[in-house]
């Protein structure tokens, strides 16, 4: 039996029939329903399947897993870790020194025969579809960012950035019952759909007063946690100097620029920095009941929707990486019987 | 009564002053028994005004002292004439945001003893009754100096992630690097790593309880500290030293997940790996201050004898010789002199 994986190489996207890989012992393999691509899709290492965030529908298990999972549509957890460091020994495998990233370092969702770990799929919830799982790979990494924070229901939160993960972060923490939510954020139609759902959503101050006057906003201090997604260093030193005293900033992307700063605005403000790369499957299920329940209005997320033979068109003539730039996702739907590159 | 007054950088001058007015209100006049040379007293001295106000012309230092109480105002019910006391140098307005959620190191109206108030290095001084901490009688006096800068260093320990048997990198052993070694000990952290170069400091930091100091002349310290870890790093680092190299090996030599105190005030800005936090989840916490209560958990653990701060006193002094045998030694003899405790009575 043949399936079809869609690889980005020197030649751009490319679509190839390959022999439907054999599950091995603790393995299935999960036919791609919905697979969500962005800009750094395109920027992934030469021949590599893309998408790292994608669910889909069971269609064959290895030997010691139950064959009453084929059929069950699920979410994929969009990393791998090591598996044998300290930190996997000891349970944190979030931190792991191994870490491989679906799309970017093994091979991501963009298929319709992806051979995963059993533990590595989550079952969705009654009333979440494919392509709305697909989006729990982001939202998972919001809550984590949001569990290792110091926030309290009650607490005055602010987002910083100008992606989708910012989005996501602003979205996942509207559910999460702070005060005051402060979005700032470059594209006004992110804003809007932040500031309908109940948010204050501004365009960066930049130096000026705008900062102080969100500072007064929420709380008078600063908030008490700020949620950086920009990765950039001036985002950063911005996200530790609203802060309040003794308040935590949680970096949710990752950027590895060193950041100029005075170092005493943490000493002396008492203030922490955590950061919040991938998340626990726990979490990801958390994420997922949270999604079934529309407690995540996950439709603010969701830009564009195409057929991935449409997908494929558009890498063909060039019009792709315009349609993915903005911060909403753009989902690939993979329906079932569908005959690839045709 | 002689007082060391701080004029400004390299000007402190020993002068005679009005003893304090008799105390009134929430007040307490107290008689300084033993007062330390704090390493942000010599920035003071060196380079102030840091932490002293830029419109103070003059103001008496000194804010790890120990005390007896000597006339109370007619609102002091918690102290009486006679005890012996350490006096926390935070006087907060109990009334502002912060105090009103009990974060009282940030009030926004903080004054402080020894910067923004006078301060112990003088006969007397006032404090109010919620700073002053009764000190038992198998507590030396000395010992009650010290409860200030180890309390630095305890609030450090009771951080969350800060963990029973968690192995711990300690980056300088000078007083609060060496208060570090002492609370981490207390604490009951597990292997205890030291980096220090000055030899004395070394020794001391040894006999206080680290398991290893690592002089970076002899040896690479990250690539040592992996090596000591089985290539991980330790789970909680502490710097007290306040220089980028050492921020930055602090945040290596953490493991992955782990936390990374910075504890030493810097005097200049640096360039810092802040993706350390979300590549390998490392936390990285500003530590400073104490909460009031942390005062008497270190009361309690110099009491039992948990936490003995000994090696750390290297020099004792009469006020009069504070400048010349206290600041200027400190400048000149970094490695031998660690903690000058001064009595100014």
């Amino acid at each position: 039996m043949t399936c079809t994986e869609i690889r980005l190489t020197d030649a751009g996207l490319e679509a190839a029939r390959i022999e439907q890989p054999s599950p091995g012992p603790g393995e299935v393999v999960v036919a791609t329903r919905a697979a969500i691509v962005g800009p750094t899709d395109l920027e992934a290492p030469n021949n590599r399947v893309i998408c790292g965030e994608f669910s889909g529908e069971i269609i064959d298990v290895g030997p010691g897993v139950d064959r009453g999972m084929i059929g069950t549509a699920v979410a994929v957890l969009g990393f791998r870790p090591g598996g044998t460091c300290d930190r996997c020994l000891d349970g944190a495998s979030t931190a792991c020194s191994d870490l491989q990233l679906r799309g970017d370092s093994i091979d991501g969702g963009l298929a319709n025969a992806v051979l995963v770990g059993a533990h590595e799929v989550l079952p969705l919830p009654a009333g979440l579809g494919c392509e709305a799982a697909a989006l729990m790979h982001r939202l998972a990494r919001a809550l984590r960012a949001i569990r290792r924070s110091t926030g309290r229901p009650g607490d005055h939160v602010a987002v910083l950035g100008g992606g989708p993960l910012a989005l996501a972060t602003s979205l996942v923490s509207l559910s999460a019952g702070f005060g005051r939510t402060a979005f700032v954020h470059d594209h006004a139609r992110c804003r809007d759909a932040v500031a309908s759902n109940g948010a204050r959503a501004v365009a960066p101050p930049g130096n000026g007063a705008g900062w102080d006057e969100l500072r007064t906003w929420l709380g008078g201090y600063g908030p008490d946690v700020v949620f950086e997604c920009g990765g950039t260093p001036e985002s950063r030193l911005a996200a530790i100097d609203l802060t309040r005293p003794a308040g935590s900033v949680v970096l949710v992307a990752d950027d590895a620029t060193r950041v100029p700063m005075d170092i005493n605005l943490l000493v002396m403000g008492d203030k922490r920095v955590q950061g919040a790369r991938v998340y626990t499957a726990g979490e990801a299920r958390a994420t997922l009941e949270l999604m079934a329940r529309s407690r995540i209005k996950v439709s603010a997320l969701i830009g564009e929707t195409v057929e991935v033979n449409a997908f494929l068109a558009a890498a063909r003539n060039g019009s792709l990486q315009s349609r993915l730039a903005g911060c909403e996702a753009t989902i690939v739907r993979w329906p079932r019987d569908t005959a690839v590159g045709a | 009564m002689l007082a060391a007054n701080w004029h400004g950088p390299k000007d402190i001058r020993l002068e005679e002053l009005p003893d304090p007015i008799e105390p009134t209100g929430e007040d307490v006049l107290v008689e300084v028994s033993w007062c330390g040379i704090c390493g942000t007293d010599l920035h003071e001295y060196l380079a102030g005004p840091i932490f002293i106000p830029p419109h103070v012309d003059e103001v008496v230092l000194g804010h790890e002292f120990s005390a007896r109480v000597v006339a109370i105002g007619d609102q002091v019910d918690s102290v009486a004439i006679g005890d012996r006391v350490v006096v926390i140098p935070h006087r907060v307005c109990r009334e502002c945001h912060f105090c009103r959620r009990l974060m009282f190191q940030h009030c926004r109206n903080l004054q402080l003893i020894g910067y923004t108030r006078n301060g112990a290095f003088a006969r007397f001084t006032i404090a109010r009754q919620d700073q002053l901490v009764v000190l038992p009688a198998e507590i030396p006096e000395e010992f009650g100096a010290l409860v200030e800068p180890l309390a630095v260093t305890f609030h450090g320990m009771r951080q969350p992630g800060v963990e029973l048997g968690a192995d711990i990198t300690i980056i300088g052993a000078g007083p609060i690097g060496l208060s570090a070694v002492a609370t981490a000990k207390a604490a009951g952290l597990g292997r205890i790593y030291v980096v220090e170069m000055l030899p004395q400091r070394a020794a001391i930091a040894r006999a206080m309880g680290a398991d290893e100091v690592l002089d970076p002349r002899d040896v690479e310290p990250l690539a040592a500290i992996r090596e000591l870890t089985g290539g991980e790093g330790t789970s909680v680092t502490m710097e007290c030293v306040g220089r980028e190299e050492t921020m930055d090996l602090a945040i290596q030599a953490a493991r992955p997940g782990g936390l990374v105190l910075l504890a030493g005030i810097t005097e200049s800005p640096s360039d810092v790996d802040l993706n350390a936090a979300v590549r390998d989840e490392k936390e990285i916490r500003g530590c400073i201050g104490y909460f009031d209560g942390e005062f008497g958990a270190v009361i309690e653990l110099l009491a039992s004898g948990r936490l003995d701060p000994a090696p750390m006193i290297t020099h004792k002094l009469e006020l009069d010789r504070i400048v010349a045998d206290g600041f200027e030694l400190l400048v000149r003899d970094r490695d031998s002199c660690i903690k000058v405790l001064v009595s100014p009575s």
